[in-house]
């Protein structure tokens, strides 16, 4: 044990010799994620920032969701219609459409045809283009299922994520309806009363449209962003911190090589197993992490004592509690990047590696583009990456609900980590002497 | 227990997949004789010495010192054996007085009292305490990997090519702590080609093609090369 302390505290020694280094790489590792959070926020609101005050503001405001000044004059997104559909259900819905308040409230609708709606697109003048197709209607009755087209502009941001759930509220309603339909039609087929499916059926859109349409109270309420429940500011801190520590233990690789293989040995020998060492060599690139973390709480905590305005949303206590859950993120991180480089020794590698593990998970779980804007299929990878606990983990300190169950995960990743190191070094040893062997280098 | 010999090796076989590199190689060398291993580069002597210094495990054959089984019993053996490889096992970053601390810290002997009086100022490390390992020269290196593998005041010290690369003052010096260190009752094997190293030891082995076999301690120059061919 004795020895075990000694060994932690002079690993600790080698990396604090090198901490001017280590400041410089933070430092610009720092404008990195902050160029990754800026180009973010260009993609959610679609929009370019002219100063970085702009920006700041943009982020750091309170009420910040919508950040399209030129689409959202009144507060409105405008949207364009095509209906090539004259069914007397079409008309029904169609006015239902334009008496709503939720809807009216939120769009901005006009009715236009396809080609003054391509040409509207184009311009940049209407965020999305709806074209229902002739027969629409008929189609959904008969299983034709004629699609609806709903087209983006380029460089489209929230408005991509807003219209899917109005997309998705509307195909679960059609598909519904769509069921109750055929129900009817087999139901009065069933009993050969032919004549009476069409009233029945005209009545079921009625009841449908009308129950479907009249959402006044779910508008009114709920607020649907491509971030959950954070604001962009919080969504970006979480994933910058982690695609931080991430991208900051690239630069530890050099003190976490392997060493003289002979001293590794001799130490299991002289009682410290491999289990020690590899805890050992793993706790001193974790406090030099949490050593940078909670410097960067400092900076924030100060920054906000200085100018109130900047981050109110964000409270000390949310600081310097996401400051304590990076703990066991520095720790997971560090046993990735410990375990990389003990099973290669060559440094290239060793960068590589940990390089494009960090750039995909950081992609996968969200960090640069909102895992809402992205296929179902990463999302469905994710729960198998680390980083997606990390980012839970560090959410919660925002949203008020932090789950230990995260940490529980991590702690299970970390022990998978060690437990290769561990196995790694046991192994090494003969790997080592095979290797000068056949180098003849001893003999 | 047989107390006249402290190191006892028996049939100890290694390969590395198909290559043979020990076979049956047994010894015995005595409390206070330095057993020297001489052979060609590529012949075996440093795999011998990392097995019984526990770096390596053997695919077959036994091993004591002073009793006990050194390969079943590693803990044991980690504080009965010193170690000195070829490649300086010392972390380089840091200073020569931190690399003493992470093993002294868990030692019998008393570091400090080492330093001021002990074999490790006999050793002159207690000059470069403070330096750190990457700017010491070869010769200093190799005295700070013998003080290091004292740290558990070993029965049997075991030397892999000691003066490799050393000048003529430091080969002497380290020459002179082995004497001193035998003179303790303490016993050394050593893998070397030096004809100075050869003329301390009481017993010569020539490993050749992974045998080992006792020869003359008399024999030197040509005709020790003829036992090693």
């Amino acid at each position: 044990m004795k020895r075990f302390v000694v060994l932690a505290g002079l690993e600790c020694k080698r990396y604090v010799r090198a901490l001017p280094k280590l400041v410089v790489f933070a430092a610009v590792l720092v404008l990195v994620v902050f160029g990754i959070a800026l180009a973010g926020n260009k993609l959610l609101s679609g929009t370019s920032i002219d100063s970085v005050k702009e920006l700041v503001e943009d982020i750091t405001s309170p009420d910040n969701m919508i950040t399209d000044k030129s689409e959202t004059e009144n507060g409105k997104i405008s949207a364009a219609l095509v209906v090539q559909d004259e069914s007397k259900a079409m008309r029904l819905a169609k006015n239902m459409l334009e008496s709503m308040d939720s809807v009216s409230t939120a769009l901005d609708i006009r009715y236009v045809t396809e080609e003054e709606g391509t040409e509207l697109l184009k311009n940049g003048d209407i965020a999305v283009l709806v074209i229902i197709r002739e027969k629409t209607v008929s189609g959904i009755m008969h299983g034709d299922n004629i699609p609806i087209e709903i087209l983006f502009p380029e460089n489209s941001g929230y408005e991509a994520a807003i219209f899917k759930e109005f997309a998705d509220a509307a195909v679960n309603m059609l598909s519904s309806a769509q069921a109750a339909v055929y129900s009817v039609y087999d139901f009065y087929d069933a009993y050969h009363k032919y004549p009476l499916r069409g009233d029945a059926i005209d009545r079921l859109n009625m009841a449908y449209i009308t129950a479907a349409l009249n959402r006044n109270h779910i508008y009114r309420e709920t607020e649907v962003v491509v971030t959950g429940e954070l604001s962009i500011a919080e969504y970006y801190l979480c994933g910058g911190l982690v695609l931080f520590v991430m991208f900051f233990s690239i630069m530890l690789t050099g003190f976490m090589g392997r060493g003289s293989r002979d001293i590794s040995a001799r130490l299991k020998m002289a009682g410290t197993g491999y289990y020690e060492q590899v805890t050992a060599a793993l706790a001193a690139p974790v406090c030099i992490c949490l050593l940078f973390i909670f410097i960067m709480g400092g900076v924030i905590s100060g920054a906000k004592m200085l100018w109130p305005n900047v981050l109110k949303r964000i409270s000390y206590g949310q600081i310097w509690g996401t400051a304590v859950l990076m703990i066991p993120v520095c720790i997971t991180v560090c046993a990735f990047a410990l375990m990389i480089c003990r099973f290669t020794e060559h440094v290239m590698a060793q960068v590589m590696v940990i390089f494009l593990a960090s750039l995909l998970q950081g992609f996968i779980t969200g960090c640069f583009i909102p895992q809402i804007l992205l296929p179902e299929v990463l999302e469905n990878i994710s729960v198998f990456l680390p980083a997606h606990y990390m980012i839970e983990l560090l959410s919660g300190t925002f949203s008020g609900q932090v789950s230990f169950g995260n940490i529980v995960v991590l702690l299970a990743f970390t022990l998978l980590f060690m437990e290769i190191t561990a196995l790694l070094e046991k192994n090494a040893n003969e790997t080592m002497f095979k290797r000068r062997v056949s180098e003849g280098r001893i003999l | 227990m047989d107390n006249e010999y402290s190191v006892k090796v028996e049939g100890v076989c290694k390969s590395y997949g198909r290559k043979k590199v020990l076979i049956n190689a047994s010894f015995i060398a005595r409390q206070g004789e330095c057993v020297a291993i001489a052979g060609l580069n590529g012949s075996g002597k440093s795999t011998l010495l990392s097995i019984l210094a526990g770096v390596q495990r053997a695919d077959n054959g036994r091993a004591e010192v002073n009793g006990i089984d050194i390969f079943r019993d590693t803990k044991a053996a980690g504080r009965m054996i010193g170690y000195v490889p070829q490649e300086n096992p010392l972390i380089q970053d840091l200073t020569v007085k931190d690399n003493l601390k992470l093993w002294y810290c868990d030692s019998p002997l008393d570091m400090e009292k080492e330093l001021r009086d002990g074999f490790l100022k006999l050793l002159g490390i207690d000059k470069m305490l403070k330096t750190p390992v990457k700017k010491l020269s070869g010769g200093m290196k190799k005295r700070v990997s013998i003080g290091i593998s004292m740290w558990a005041d070993p029965k049997v010290l075991i030397l892999d090519e000691p003066s490799a690369a050393l000048d003529l003052v430091a080969k002497k010096d380290i020459r002179e702590y082995l004497k001193t260190y035998l003179k303790r009752g303490r016993t050394v094997l050593l893998a070397t080609h030096d004809e100075d190293e050869l003329n301390i030891c009481s017993k010569i082995y020539v490993m050749s093609q992974g045998v080992l076999k006792e020869t003359s301690k008399e024999l030197r120059g040509d005709r020790l090369l003829e036992e090693m061919i």
